[in-house]
């Protein structure tokens, strides 16, 4: 699930959203593809994906779906059962019934 | 993916954040244009809810000129002055009415006159935040940046689940001349709960069994449990028969966090149990006030605009982690006013000697651009 892994790996939130935003808007395409020889391939056969072509994928991926606001938008994952008695003990203190801590 | 800027003219590619550049394009008044919309689909081009966005932001601004291509698959848009005032709209049942709620309600304060629009459709949607959600918790938050509640009304006078809608609400928004900047870091603990339940063109049992599954979750942890049946009878019950139910938790220090779910679609095949939906949406509202945050994560994106647009002063705000769709937001602001917000992850070192799952909370500070609403009349 997307947002799991994004809190084990965001140590800079800021970069995460932000990005390839840094340096203020593009002007125009002007990135040329530098051409991965064969030092990246497996095997002679194969080729390793990239981070940024996996970002890239994933860009492209987002291009055409449905909008939608919600926090779990597209995808529902299962989520953790808040009624069991180690998850509940981690919860309890949100609400007011829930033991002080000062 | 960032725009290109070609003559002053933000270009995108795709139909998704569709709503997120319209509206941002209204406020700011710089052109979109919006490319290769589902082009590799096989049914192309703008959707029929998409266009009827379009035609409720012509509806309440003037000036605003959209030319499409032949195919659809591409959008100009260049936006009119806000206008505001008497709306009536019709609201296209692929998507629910809180798709278009949302955008009136970022635009209202920003009017020339206040805002009272009547919008008929499908109140409740799967895809989108109902009506009760954005009663519930949109319009505390709105409040928080106006101060003053002086005609800030929802009400929902029909419901209307999908396919066929038949649903209608009354929003009436006052115009701002400018919003507060506003420091939002606490919220305090969980003190209440309440919901609404509906049936719609069901048997009022239903109501009834889902009240039952959903209490039962949340007396787990708080005594302070109400929700409310609400019974729709005739036309009040819109075209389509389904039910469903939102739940709010208010905290003492005025949050609101709300979830909802809701039968699946008459005709889809599936059932759904009452019971299972009940539970479903008391889980979704434990996961909601564990992640925590000033606001409800859904309307962590409009928090940020209000943020952005407000005074020339210094906004802060602590909310539980960053959807995708608020990440998407805050980089759509950057580029169409500039605004960067500081974010900084907060983390409670406090009790770290347990293995709870502590979830991350994101400080939001941004410096407000000092927009300012012109239209609006000073007496």
């Amino acid at each position: 699930m997307a947002y799991f892994e994004r809190q084990k790996t965001s140590q800079n939130i800021m970069k995460l959203v932000y990005g390839e935003f840094e340096v203020g808007n593009k002007t125009s395409e002007h990135t040329v593809e530098s051409h991965e020889d064969s030092e990246d391939e497996i095997g002679g056969l194969f080729k390793k994906v990239t981070s940024s072509q996996k970002s890239k994928q994933k860009a492209k991926d987002q291009l055409d779906e449905d909008e939608c606001s919600f926090f779990y938008a597209l995808d529902k994952p299962v989520i953790r059962d808040w009624t069991t008695e180690t998850n509940k003990e981690s919860l309890i203190n949100c609400f007011v019934t829930g033991k002080r801590s000062s | 993916m960032p725009a290109i800027i070609q003559n002053d003219v933000l270009v995108y590619k795709g139909s998704n954040f569709f709503r997120q550049r319209l509206l941002l394009s209204t406020l700011s008044g710089r052109s979109v244009k919006i490319e290769e919309i589902r082009s590799t689909q096989d049914d192309p081009g703008l959707r029929e809810y998409e266009v009827n966005l379009i035609r409720l932001l012509d509806k309440i601004t003037n000036g605003t000129r959209v030319e499409l291509s032949e195919t659809g698959t591409s959008l100009y848009y260049q936006p009119g002055i806000l206008i505001g005032g008497q709306v009536t709209h019709s609201c296209c049942p692929q998507r629910g009415i809180g798709y278009y709620l949302e955008v009136l309600l970022a635009l209202g304060p920003f009017c020339k006159e206040p805002l009272n629009a009547v919008l008929q459709g499908v109140t409740h949607h799967d895809l989108d935040v109902s009506v009760d959600k954005v009663k519930a918790a949109a319009l505390p938050i709105l409040l928080k940046f106006i101060l003053v509640d002086d005609g800030l009304e929802l009400k929902v006078i029909r419901r209307g689940a999908p396919p066929l809608g038949g649903g209608e609400i009354v929003f009436k928004c006052p115009v701002r001349r400018h919003l507060r900047p506003l420091q939002w870091t606490k919220w305090g603990l969980v003190k209440r709960i309440r919901g609404v339940v509906y049936a719609l063109r069901v048997s009022p049992t239903m109501a009834n069994r889902v009240v039952d599954a959903a209490k039962g979750v949340m007396l787990n942890f708080l005594p302070d449990v109400y929700i409310n049946t609400d019974q729709c009878r005739g036309s009040n019950a819109g075209k389509s028969p389904g039910f469903g139910v939102s739940l709010v938790a208010e905290t003492n220090d005025k949050t609101f966090y709300c979830t909802e779910a809701k039968s699946v679609e008459a005709g889809s095949g599936d059932s759904t149990l009452p019971e299972d939906l009940g539970r479903e949406c008391g889980m979704r509202l434990l996961d909601e006030i564990h992640r925590g945050g000033a606001v409800d994560s859904s309307f962590q994106w409009i928090l940020a605009l209000w943020m952005a647009l407000g005074q020339k002063d210094v906004s802060e705000c602590v909310v539980g982690p960053l959807s995708e769709y608020t990440i998407k937001f805050l980089q759509h602001l950057k580029e169409f006013f500039g605004v960067m917000f500081k974010l900084e992850v907060l983390r409670e070192d406090e009790d770290s000697d347990e293995e709870t799952v502590v979830s991350q909370k994101v400080k939001l500070t941004c410096v407000g651009i000092g927009y300012v609403n012109i239209s609006k009349r000073t007496l």
